[in-house]
């Protein structure tokens, strides 16, 4: 507790002396001023192309841009999961994951909402996995937090985790009772969805012989990470089989509970989750609820395999899907589920789909991100598409730009570095990732953060700039964008 | 966080066996005590290769190599635990020192970690004459070493978390004597077999440790203190890699003090994990009857197999209908005389009348024991048998049916019958078992050479003799050896590249198994090798690469094993031991 003390008013101090208007001198209890004004800061030009009109793109922060207030910090890369708060100052703090680098990353934003700080307040050496999505706990959402709760997605060992996004360096603590699982994300439900409960939802990207599987925790009080019991999605009639639910029809679910979860290993949740009838899906990734609602409409993401190994029966989908899940008003152990986009249906409206990973969902709107897997038939780089839950519309919003026709092609195209390769697919190596609504945040109505994950973009410089031992030789380069003129 | 600061003083301190490390709420005092007393051994651990850390930079290369032997001894003897619940952080401590490709991006090499990695560049056995590293290379395995201490204190900070029960405990225990009698005793992990006696009995005190906890006093512990504490000192007394008799021990040692671990665990009414896995978690030994569960190589949600349905299966794998008109069933190459093989180099093939066939013809493999891998085919292209049946009936050249038209049922039929086709009733599996009298010298002299010197042991692992790997037996082992294409030169198949796209897999394929190779001639993906004898003269060369082919990234070890002629007899007389052909029984 001393040193996560004294590192908050280390970060206040350093906030203090960068900028003109540091927390000593703003003195707007009721918070009438928005000090906003969106801008690119970064040097690194937007890596995306073919932007829905009426959207303005912000290159806020990447690899390659120093801060004021922390020279030596180094953004590291493959930017993803990420929550960002006000302070009291009204500087803001962004949390942020660095997947490859198994880090996380915290930058201060000044007031007007330009990046001015940064630090990793989790290194390779703590998180130990890689952290893909991730999510950002408030008290006004949760009824609890702030924590930012981040996933391991490296094996059956992981470990979720929470950590307080102004706490100390280092200071996440694994939380057991979520059992292990390749987790992409756990997502706490608002606190309108169940009265006095905590449920978290855990996407688990496992591409093995038992495939991924929809998690849930519950925990009987609000808050509680600790004490509650562990689940895992099923179809009432026993059907393991995702793909033979199609679009169109509504199938009742029930999560049933792993029993003595805490005591299990990961390869033992596997087996236990398997036995009982889990739906194994091809690979879960990111979650999210429906904004302004009830919290219990829940979107979820299966990003898909080939149709080789384990799904070499198809049974599990290739391309990507993404599916609904209607939890009852009083039981989070049941359901419905239901095919909202299917990218395995190559004549269908997500025929286009190359293998989504995040999803926002917005009151109106679905955002998700592509993150394809390369089998060699990409006919696009990776899109974020909009879905209208309306109208049923789907659209692209933009696609990354690989610069393949620009000079400085051979900078974000490196393939000699030490983790650096050349892709086995002409298209679509790079993803979009770890979007977020900021909107209620900075005060700035269709505004959203997300990353670009430019996988070909490898520099010496970046090599290791989390300071951890595990992950010294990762040395790729990120950005990440916002983008205002989006429906919410 | 008050857990992490004590280890972290207390590995500084370089101090052992620290009671003071025991968690508050572990429950059971078994358990509790079995996790401090591995938390001390990860202490020893960490604090062994700290002071390695210092050596390195003091380019002491003899403390390095002292520190390391009892770093590597530390982890052994926490190794049940560690292999337990941090099973990828083992593999980054003492995981295999070969690059693997990356899972997700098929081009990029992951290198390897850990302490196998560090012996392997410090050269040479602790007792040899190695030559002295360089300082550089000192430096990097002081790296290696900072690193493995990351790791460590994640093992410590998640074995000190875990809510851990009197079922793990010995169920651990029950999988590490597992692993011992198979991996340990082979020197798996054990770089040129340096120290695997002496790091397998360390392991076994490890266990003993460990079960002390329970009913103390008690005939059935006491049994089992002493037959561990017998087996380590067997171990010891017997350190020579080479020479160490690896039947006797198993039968001796490891099924014994199997059988006794699970005689206590009824004693105290400790329950059995109830998972499905395919080393049954009710079964005491690796080596006993019905030790695997075929199923548990099925598809989640594959139905439970009954007399009626391997009956179908059976029927239809003589059904000539399948393959719509061309006059073919599955048992036109899978011939039961011959061990479910056609006993020719490469089958015969339908006239290619369709469309492109992207499938390589290779050598008909036997179907027994064929459901007890993780992944079907020499290319590992499909996991379930469901699929392999598919896939082979639609496949033009082979069946040339129709997969459109191959319904579920039969599919899961067929399946099931190949699945009812796991016999492991050989000689030796009987003479493991306790009937010693059923082998000949030769024949266990043989054994002991497969698991010891020839490294045969080291891919095709016991006891099932084929890639899939003890003792989770849930991955399978592919390996590139430069097999010869039969009129010379490296055989063009580039084997699990095509389906992984991983350049450094080019020309690998799965380990096959060894059962009933006396019967399923000719040998190799491609049938290239006729007797088991000039198998026996390739690996002896050192496989392609041996021989003087080009073989980018061959895995196995190049340098002559120089097996002298009673030598390759008796690894011949071992594997005639290992077959089983006998008609297949409905299991459960």
């Amino acid at each position: 507790m001393n040193s996560r003390i004294a590192l908050t008013v280390a970060t206040l101090a350093v906030a203090g002396t960068a900028l003109a208007c540091g927390s000593d001198t703003i003195n707007d209890p009721a918070g009438t001023s928005n000090a906003v004004s969106l801008a690119s800061a970064s040097v690194t030009p937007a890596l995306i192309k073919n932007v829905m009109s009426g959207v303005s793109v912000y290159s806020m922060l990447s690899s390659d841009d120093v801060l004021p207030g922390s020279p030596s910090y180094v953004f590291g890369g493959s930017t993803d999961g990420a929550g960002l708060i006000k302070n009291a100052d009204q500087t803001f703090t962004l949390v942020v994951n660095n997947e490859d680098n198994f880090s996380v990353s915290r930058v201060t934003f000044d007031a007007t909402f330009k990046p001015v700080k940064g630090e990793y307040v989790l290194t390779s050496d703590n998180a130990k996995y890689r952290l893909c999505s991730a999510t950002l706990v408030t008290p006004e959402e949760h009824g609890f937090g702030p924590l930012f709760i981040t996933a391991g997605e490296s094996s059956v060992e992981s470990q979720i985790y929470s950590l307080d996004p102004k706490g100390g360096v280092n200071s996440a603590r694994a939380l057991t009772a979520l059992g292990h699982w390749s987790a992409e994300n756990a997502l706490p439900l608002p606190k309108q969805a169940y009265s006095g409960k905590t449920v978290v939802l855990i996407g688990d990207d496992d591409s093995g012989a038992g495939g991924g599987q929809v998690g849930m925790y519950i925990g009987n009080s609000v808050g509680d990470l600790d004490n509650g019991k562990l689940y895992a999605l099923t179809r009432t009639n026993g059907n393991v089989r995702e793909r033979d639910m199609v679009a169109g029809q509504i199938y009742d679910v029930q999560f049933k509970e792993i029993p003595n979860a805490s005591t299990l290993t990961g390869a033992q949740i596997n087996s236990v989750v398997n036995g009982f009838g889990a739906v194994v899906f091809g690979r879960v990734e990111d979650l999210d609820y429906r904004k302004g609602g009830t919290g219990r409409e829940v979107y979820f993401v299966v990003t898909g395999q080939n149709n080789n190994g384990v799904n070499a029966d198809n049974s599990r989908s290739k391309y990507g899907r993404i599916y609904r899940l209607a939890l009852d008003a009083t039981d989070p152990t049941k359901g419905t589920v239901e095919v909202v986009l299917d990218g395995d249906d190559r004549t269908g409206p997500a025929k286009l789909m190359q293998n989504p990973d995040n999803v926002v969902a917005t009151p109106g709107y679905l955002y998700i991100e592509e993150d394809p897997n390369e089998y060699g038939d990409e006919t696009h780089d990776s899109y974020l598409w909009q879905y209208n839950l309306t109208t049923k519309e789907l659209k692209v919003v933009f696609e990354i730009d690989h610069r393949r026709a620009a000079t400085d092609f051979a900078k974000y195209n490196n393939i000699t570095g030490t983790y650096a390769t050349a892709s086995t697919s002409p298209m679509g190596s790079w993803e979009n990732s770890g979007m977020i609504d900021i909107s209620d945040v900075i005060g700035k109505p269709g505004t959203f953060m997300l990353g670009i994950q430019a996988h070909g973009w490898h520099a010496a410089r970046f090599k290791g700039v989390d300071g951890g031992a595990l992950r010294s030789k990762e040395d790729q380069g990120s950005q990440l964008l916002v983008l205002s003129g989006l429906p919410r | 966080m008050p857990s992490r600061a004590v280890f972290l003083v207390v590995a500084l301190a370089g101090i052992g066996g620290v009671i003071a490390l025991r968690p508050a709420a572990h429950g059971p005092s078994g358990a509790t005590r079995a996790v401090s007393g591995t938390l001390a051994d990860i202490a020893v651990l960490d604090s062994s290769l700290m002071r390695l850390v210092s050596a390195a930079h003091h380019g002491d290369a003899s403390a390095v190599r002292r520190d390391l032997a009892e770093a590597r001894a530390a982890y052994k003897r926490a190794e049940w635990l560690i292999q337990q619940y941090t099973p990828l952080t083992a593999r980054a401590l003492n995981g295999e020192p070969q690059d693997e490709p990356d899972e997700e991006q098929p081009r990029l090499i992951v290198h390897p970690t850990g302490m196998q990695v560090m012996a392997t560049m410090l050269g040479g056995c602790e007792d040899n004459n190695a030559k002295a590293p360089s300082l550089e290379v000192l430096d990097s395995i002081a790296e290696f070493a900072r690193m493995a201490r990351v790791h460590i204190r994640h093992v410590h900070d998640q074995l000190s978390d875990a809510a851990i029960t009197d079922a793990q405990i010995f169920d651990a225990a029950r999988v590490e004597l597992a692993r011992l009698s198979t991996l340990a005793i082979a020197g798996v992990d054990a770089p040129a077999g340096c120290g695997a006696m002496r790091e397998t009995a360390e392991a076994l005190r490890g266990i003993r440790n460990g079960v002390r906890g329970y009913a103390a006093g008690s005939k059935d512990a006491r049994l089992f203190d002493l037959l561990a504490s017998r087996a380590a000192r067997y171990l010891d007394a017997n350190a020579t890699f080479a020479s160490f008799d690896r039947f006797d021990f198993i039968v001796s040692f490891a099924n014994p003090l199997a059988e006794q671990l699970g005689s206590l665990r009824q004693v105290l009414a400790i329950p059995i994990l109830t998972d499905r896995r395919p080393f049954v978690a009710s079964v005491n030994s690796v080596f006993e009857h019905g030790a695997f569960e075929p199923l548990a190589y099925s598809a989640p949600g594959t139905p439970q197999s009954n007399g009626r349905l391997v009956a179908l299966g059976e029927r239809l794998f003589s059904d000539t209908s399948l393959s719509n008109g061309h006059g073919r069933s599955c048992a036109s190459c899978h011939q039961r005389a011959l061990g479910f093989t056609d006993g020719v180099r490469l089958p015969a093939l339908l006239p290619a009348h369709t469309a492109e066939v992207t499938t390589p013809v290779r050598n008909t493999p036997t179907l027994i024991n064929a459901a007890l891998q993780p992944v079907a085919f020499a290319d590992g292209r499909v996991a379930f048998l469901e699929d392999q049946v598919a896939a082979v009936v639609a496949n033009p050249r082979e069946m040339g049916g129709n997969a459109a038209t191959l319904s579920r049922k039969t599919r899961i039929a067929l399946a099931a019958y190949v699945r009812s086709l796991t016999r492991l009733e050989s000689r030796f599996d009987r003479a493991v078992r306790g009937e010693t009298s059923l082998i000949s010298p030769e024949e266990r002299r043989g054994f002991n050479l497969f698991m010891g010197r020839a490294r045969c042991g080291t891919c095709h692992f016991a006891p099932l003799f084929n890639g899939t790997r003890p003792p989770a037996f849930e991955e399978t082992t592919i390996e590139v050896i430069g097999v010869p294409a039969v009129h010379g030169g490296l055989d063009g198949d580039v084997g699990v590249f095509g389906v992984s796209r991983a350049p450094m897999q080019q020309h690998a394929f799965r380990v096959p198994t060894v059962r009933n190779a006396a019967v399923t001639a000719p040998y190799m993906h491609n049938g290239a090798f006729r007797t088991l004898e000039e198998v026996i003269d390739f690996y002896d060369a050192g496989g392609g690469k041996g021989r003087g082919l080009a073989v980018p990234n061959q895995t196995l070890p190049s340098d002559s094993l120089h097996l002298s002629r009673q030598e390759k007899h008796d690894l011949v007389e071992f594997m005639k031991a290992l077959t089983d052909t006998t008609p297949a029984h409905t299991r459960r």
